[in-house]
């Protein structure tokens, strides 16, 4: 697979891991990730393969669960854009 | 009858946004791009845009996969920034142009473009950069309408079609029986790639500028996928430029063109062209 570009399996893999991380626009939801980023994980409805990629930020096994760089941008600025 | 007066391209990576805001633009490595607005703003000061229409891609701020329409047209009378996971941002408001976008919706639907039509929409880094950079340091004058072009998520519009939607704004325009005064504005690229992908293709970038002014036809047989061959997956944003273009029709005078790479990790560019008067559309 390579970015930017159309794969059916990666659109299919990644709805729930980019929607996990558009939610971190929101700064009550970046405060409840960063207290429990397995939890918050769990309730976005993550697989365990999604939430060990998400805890370790495995930037390349994100891309090949089909995160999007757009939404992954918002997972690698967590903790410097600050919680509520 | 309105008028299309200009089109600008240019970058708007954050940083170009941070750094106004910090008041820094000549302590930068990329000072120079910058300076270039120098002539941009003497241009508005004689210009006098009454409407600027921003075309850019929404990095996941209005839209999520849940719902991401291939293009999107505000017809908002009034527009906010918000927060895009970098921290909540100092409140903004910009003022939205609805008769001029509602005209705009019904024509590119009746020209067989079918528009997603956008009562609300909050306002993303690119647009608003791409505003700061007309209007450093001030509350933004001219109304805006703001355009979305999907290049987030595959499959995307191809570069053709975003040039025929560019070319369908300007015969929009060109219908709307008030005297309005457009700038065109596409706001993206040049070539990049989000995360640890970099890739910046100088040659690349500095062929599309100069395609874009004398033969954008041509910029718009590349696919999508050669695109991000060439110039990276955010490279894609470049289809931005190219629809400024196709409203921008027929014969244009560059007033003023940079390039500077690195800013961040994009190839940076900015592009100021006015249509030659009496040029055949």
């Amino acid at each position: 697979m390579q970015h930017g570009k159309f794969s059916l399996a990666q659109a299919m893999r990644g709805y729930r891991l980019n929607m996990m991380c558009h939610a971190l626009n929101n700064a009550d939801h970046r405060t409840a990730f960063l207290a429990d980023e397995a939890g918050f994980c769990a309730a976005h409805g993550l697989d365990r393969a999604e939430t060990e990629a998400v805890l370790a930020r495995d930037k390349l096994r994100l891309h090949e669960l089909g995160g999007n760089m757009y939404y992954l941008a918002k997972l690698d600025r967590v903790k410097r854009a600050g919680a509520s | 009858m309105a008028q299309i007066i200009g089109g600008l391209g240019t970058s708007h990576v954050p940083i170009i946004g941070r750094t106004m805001a910090a008041g820094k633009q000549g302590e930068v490595g990329f000072a120079p791009f910058f300076a270039a607005f120098d002539t941009v703003h003497t241009w508005l000061e004689q210009a006098q845009p009454d409407v600027a229409i921003v075309l850019y891609n929404d990095h996941g701020l209005n839209f999520t996969l849940a719902n991401m329409p291939t293009f999107a047209v505000g017809v908002a009378a009034e527009y906010h920034n918000a927060d895009e996971g970098w921290g909540p941002p100092r409140p903004r408001s910009f003022r939205g142009a609805p008769e001029l976008a509602w005209h705009l919706v019904q024509s590119l639907v009746a020209d067989e473009f079918d528009v997603s039509v956008c009562r609300e929409m909050l306002f993303d880094h690119a647009g608003i950069t791409a505003l700061d950079l007309l209007y450093p340091g001030r509350d933004i004058p001219v109304a805006t309408i703001p355009i979305v072009l999907n290049a987030v998520q595959p499959p995307l519009p191809t570069p053709l079609r975003c040039y025929k939607l560019g070319q369908a704004i300007g015969r929009a325009i060109a219908n709307f029986p008030e005297g309005t005064k457009v700038l065109v504005v596409g706001s993206g690229g040049l070539s990049h790639e989000l995360g640890e992908f970099g890739k910046i293709n100088e040659p690349f970038d500095r062929m599309t500028m100069e395609k874009l002014v004398d033969a954008p036809s041509d910029m718009a047989q590349y696919t999508n996928d050669e695109i991000v061959d060439l110039a990276g997956a955010q490279g894609l944003e470049l289809m931005t430029w190219l629809a400024m273009r196709g409203a921008v029709a027929g014969d244009v005078e560059v007033l003023t063109s940079l390039y500077h790479a690195p800013i961040s990790h994009t190839g940076g560019a900015m592009m100021l062209l006015q249509p030659c008067a009496g040029s055949v559309v």
